[in-house]
Parts: C-alpha cells; sequence; structure tokens
C-alpha cells in the first residue's frame, strides 16, 4: 500500500484519519498534535500522508456521496 | 434430624395480568429454587442495605453496561440516594460521556460481518453498535477538557475520582452518571482508568506540541479515600455487577480499612476455576476476610442486564414512595457543601 499513487492518496486511507462526518469529514490525530485544525475532507490529502494499515470504505463511500450531489 | 431438611415445601409460581415485579420476586423467594431464590434473596439484601442507616452501599460496575443500557438506571440510583460510591471500569463512563455528548449506541445483531462493520468504521459490543465517529468526537471534546482541567488544576495530580468529578462537572446531560454523581456528591472511583479510552484521550491529549499543561491522574492517590470511607462507615454493603477490578477495589478497602464487606450481593455469569475475581465466589472472598463470615451475601448466577433491573424495580417497590435515605457524602461530612 506504501506504493499507493498521489492520485490515489486521500485523508480517508491515510493511516491518521479517523471518522468524523462520515464519509465526508474526517479527523486527523497528526494536524491535531500540531496545533492544526484537526477535521478535513476525506478527500483531502497532505504530505504527511501514509497508507493506512487496513482499508476501509472511507474513501469509496466519500466519492460517492461526492458524485451523488 | 431428617425432618428438619424437609421444612420448607416449594411453592409454586402463579402469574396473573397485574403481577408487578416486586410481586413476581416474592413468587420467586416463595418457590425458592436455583437462580429465583437467588434473585430474591439478593433483593432482600439490597433492601437491608438500604434501610439500615449505618450501611454505605458500594456499587462496583464492570462489562458493558452503558452500552446495552443500564445508564440511566444507574443515574437514577445515584439520585435516590440509593448507592453511596461507584466503583468502575473507565470504559463504562466512556459510553456514559459519548452519550452525553449526543452520541449514540445501536441494537445491533452479533451475527454480523466484522470485517465490513470494521471498513465501515462501527464497532460491535455483542449486539450493540457504536459509531466511530462518536468515539472520535467524544476523543476531540475530552481531550479540549483534560486540557482546561490541567490549567484549573494547575498541574496537580487528580485522583481518578476527582477526574471523574471534573468530567461530570462539565457534562451537562441530565442522564449522564458521570454528572448526577457530580450533582449528589457521590464518589465515582476509577481504578484502571487508562484502560479505556480515557488513556488514549490522554495520549491525544499530551501529543500536542506546545502543549504546557498535561494532566496527571494518579492511580494511588485515591486508596487512602476509598479506604477511610470504608472505614468511617459502621457497615459497608457491595452490589457488584460482574466482578474484576471494581469488586476487588471495593473488596480490598474494606480489608485494608480492617473492616471486611457486611452485605454483598454479586451478579456474574464467570466461573470460580479459573481463579479470576468475577467468578470467584464470597466464601472464597471470606478466606481473605475481604467479606466477613457472617455477611448476608448471595451470588446470583445471571445476565446483570435482566437481574439488575428487576433487583432495582423489587427494592423500589418495598421501600415505596416514602422512603428517604440519607446519602453517604451527608452521612460522612455532613457540614460539607460543593460549590459547583
Amino acid at each position: 500500500m506504501g506504493n499507493v499513487k498521489k492520485g490515489k492518496r486521500f485523508c480517508g486511507n491515510c493511516v491518521n484519519h479517523n471518522p468524523y462526518e462520515y464519509p465526508l469529514r474526517i479527523f486527523c490525530s497528526k494536524r491535531y498534535s500540531k496545533n492544526k485544525d484537526p477535521i478535513v475532507d476525506t478527500l483531502w490529502c497532505c504530505g504527511d500522508w501514509n497508507p493506512v494499515n487496513q482499508y476501509c470504505h472511507c474513501v469509496r463511500d466519500a466519492t460517492r456521496e461526492k458524485n451523488s450531489t | 434430624m431428617r425432618k428438619d431438611y424437609l421444612q420448607n415445601p416449594v411453592k409454586h409460581i402463579k402469574i396473573n395480568g397485574t403481577l408487578t415485579v416486586n410481586q413476581l420476586i416474592q413468587q420467586f423467594q416463595r418457590s425458592g429454587s436455583f437462580g429465583a431464590g437467588k434473585l430474591a434473596r439478593a433483593c432482600n439484601i439490597y433492601e437491608k442495605m438500604l434501610r439500615d442507616k449505618d450501611c454505605t452501599v458500594f456499587l462496583a460496575l464492570s462489562g458493558a453496561l452503558v452500552p446495552a443500557g443500564m445508564r440511566t438506571l444507574i443515574a437514577d440510583l445515584i439520585r435516590a440516594k440509593l448507592v453511596d460510591v461507584i466503583v468502575t471500569t473507565g470504559a463504562n463512563m466512556v459510553h456514559d460521556a459519548i452519550e452525553a455528548l449526543d452520541g449514540h449506541h445501536y441494537k445491533g445483531n452479533w451475527i454480523v460481518d466484522d470485517y465490513d462493520l470494521y471498513r465501515q468504521h462501527i464497532f460491535r459490543i455483542y449486539d450493540v453498535f457504536v459509531a466511530e465517529e462518536d468515539y472520535v468526537k467524544l476523543d476531540y471534546q475530552l481531550a479540549e477538557m483534560y486540557r482546561k482541567i490541567a490549567i484549573e488544576r494547575k498541574g496537580t495530580r487528580l485522583s481518578s475520582n476527582e477526574f471523574a468529578f471534573e468530567l461530570g462537572k462539565r457534562l451537562k446531560d441530565p442522564n449522564s452518571i458521570l454528572h448526577a454523581a457530580y450533582e449528589e456528591h457521590v464518589p465515582i472511583f476509577i481504578p484502571a482508568v487508562r484502560d479505556s479510552e480515557f488513556g488514549y484521550i490522554h495520549l491525544l491529549h499530551a501529543s500536542q506540541e506546545n502543549q504546557k499543561n498535561i494532566l496527571e491522574v494518579s492511580a494511588f492517590k485515591e486508596t487512602p479515600l476509598i479506604c477511610q470511607i470504608c472505614e468511617k462507615s459502621p457497615r459497608n454493603g457491595m452490589i457488584v455487577i460482574g466482578g474484576g477490578v471494581p469488586r476487588n477495589t471495593i473488596q480490598s478497602a474494606a480489608i485494608a480499612a480492617k473492616k471486611g464487606i457486611d452485605y454483598a450481593v454479586v451478579i456474574t455469569m464467570d466461573r470460580p476455576e479459573t481463579g479470576g475475581l468475577s467468578g470467584s465466589t464470597l466464601r472464597e472472598s471470606i478466606s481473605w476476610g475481604k467479606v466477613k463470615g457472617e455477611a448476608d451475601k448471595i451470588m446470583v448466577i445471571g445476565d446483570a442486564l435482566v437481574m439488575f433491573p428487576m433487583i432495582v424495580a423489587s427494592v423500589i417497590e418495598r421501600l415505596g414512595s416514602d422512603f428517604t435515605r440519607t446519602s453517604g457524602s451527608k452521612r460522612r461530612n455532613p457540614e460539607t457543601k460543593r460549590k459547583k
């Protein structure tokens, strides 16, 4: 999963993500520890991205919901 | 004598449409058999504890009681002064706080694809579901609370009951156990506080860069206090749901105070053969001196979600609406008034 291409990297498949308003918003523990606003979009991504160790449906469900609106 | 064994014939249970909980329990008493007889005896012992003006009633909570719907019942017991001290797992208070912050527990199913739940960020507690975002919102809000508590307390270490008090002060939900205990001056001890989401919220709170105010909770600070409560109380009673650390905290305090427990009701489904405390018999506790040899005691084997509400309903019915009881904190400190 470390080989995930840049275009496929999202907060929703980063190891620091926790659902906040499923599926569109996540709580980022990394940003919290850096005193930045920890609530970000699931489909956003930053330079601190690291892959999750087990995939979840956050990116899939966020993409579906975004496309349906 | 042979006839001594044959004194009390079993009276058969008769159900009619207007039977109250206590009337059913009374029939259990007359039938006297197996779990029904034990449940009736548990009601008698809890009633005795409450009518004994010199008894402090400890309630030990372990197992997922709050997720399964016991939250309001416990908060109501606190407000009705039918319990004086609570010793609990951290997890039960975490789930209390989740609901106080508008989170929910959902009726679910135990036959389910758990990996699918994982991928949808849903946690399962047997047949109860919790959405992970309710935990995350708790983490976020409590991490901020930890910071504010640390600032207010100016770096002093808190005992787990002081920590619970601070949370209860800030959680405004009247159905919250923590908030009810704060308002009614009922101490809540959480001896294994780190072994719950509270511990991991601390990790989050302490992870913030340049964080100067780190909350500190000391595991040892409360030991003298809970022992003192036992020591000052002429008699001590405990109602244990489950067992584990909460049960042993009460029993150990009773023996450290050189008292021992006078009344005991334990509701569990665990077995004694493993040597673990949740299944250990009250006779075993007598061997340690934790429970007195002459204590009024019973171990009810059954699901606490069924047993405990029945015990409470039966005892409240017996006490009647005119029954009043002075709270344990008032008996201990008659002059103390808490600033809110």
